[in-house]
């Protein structure tokens, strides 16, 4: 199995595929926030909540993939002029694929019970009060969001490159900004 | 087929042609000549230029042939353009 693909497939695939595979997984990632009641409220966030609207599951996708393609879209065109936007926008739409199965972890409301099971006595965690199980659940939902991160962020930043052929300590200062200002941005306009 | 020499091995300089023959009569001609630019590029840099213009100088074309996507195709072009840019500085 080529490994690459896992963290690179734009050297390979056609924008048109990774559109079509990234708006096919950014309806089925809204569904499942929708059923799994999970907010992605900002690029790099993902909060359970107990009630969710199924307009405000499409509104936090599309808004994140808008602000990533503006802010990176940004550093693709200051990087490289000839940078198309369609492959920009193939880039922000694959690279959320490692996020949506993330809400799956809420089946039956789980992270919001134990999310208030904590906040109910915020320091039965420190005192080693709470329940293994929950306590398991946590750190391997944890595990896996920091998983999912990285691999966002390695795709972003691999697709960015290869979309501008950005190169050097001026693209990775660019993209860290970047990231940060989508993940603000996005933050403002899905909570306010 | 060997690969053309365009560096010199002991100085790093690029090379020069000083002979030419011809295999049918044996005519043998001495001069000094430059390599051409395209002889300067490595060899599969001087392969995906002829596949380029073989293709019609389409990118897409070519993407499909190399398995690869457009923006690759056309980053190793901008960088095969860069070298050739230095070459002839």
């Amino acid at each position: 199995m080529n490994y690459k693909l896992l963290y690179n497939p734009f050297e390979r695939y056609q924008e048109r595929t990774l559109i079509l595979v990234g708006s096919l997984a950014l309806v089925a990632g809204a569904v499942l926030a929708f059923f799994f009641k999970a907010r992605f409220d900002g690029v790099l966030d993902l909060h359970f909540a107990s009630q969710i609207e199924l307009w405000q599951a499409f509104a936090d996708q599309g808004v994140n993939v808008a602000c990533l393609l503006i802010s990176l879209g940004a550093v693709a065109f200051y990087m490289n002029k000839r940078t198309r936007i369609i492959d920009m926008l193939a880039v922000c739409l694959f690279a959320r694929l490692p996020y949506y199965l993330l809400s799956v972890f809420n089946v039956n409301g789980l992270m919001v019970r134990i999310s208030e099971e904590i906040l109910k006595d915020p320091m039965a965690l420190a005192k080693g009060d709470i329940a293994i199980a929950n306590l398991f659940l946590l750190l391997v939902f944890s595990g896996f969001s920091l998983l999912a991160i990285v691999w966002q962020l390695a795709l972003l930043y691999n697709g960015t490159k290869v979309a501008s052929n950005a190169k050097g300590t001026t693209y990775t200062i660019l993209f860290v900004i970047a990231i940060i200002v989508a993940e603000i941005l996005s933050k403002l306009l899905i909570n306010y | 087929m060997k690969k053309l020499p365009v560096k010199c091995p002991s100085c790093a300089k690029s090379l020069k042609v000083s002979q030419l023959s011809c295999e049918a009569c044996d005519t043998i001609i001495s001069g000094s000549f430059d390599l051409p630019v395209l002889a300067n590029l490595p060899r599969e840099d001087q392969q995906f230029i002829l596949d380029f213009m073989l293709s019609g100088g389409s990118l897409k074309k070519m993407a499909t042939q190399l398995n690869k996507s457009y923006p690759t195709v056309r980053n190793m072009l901008d960088e095969i353009i860069e070298k050739l840019n230095q070459i002839q500085q």
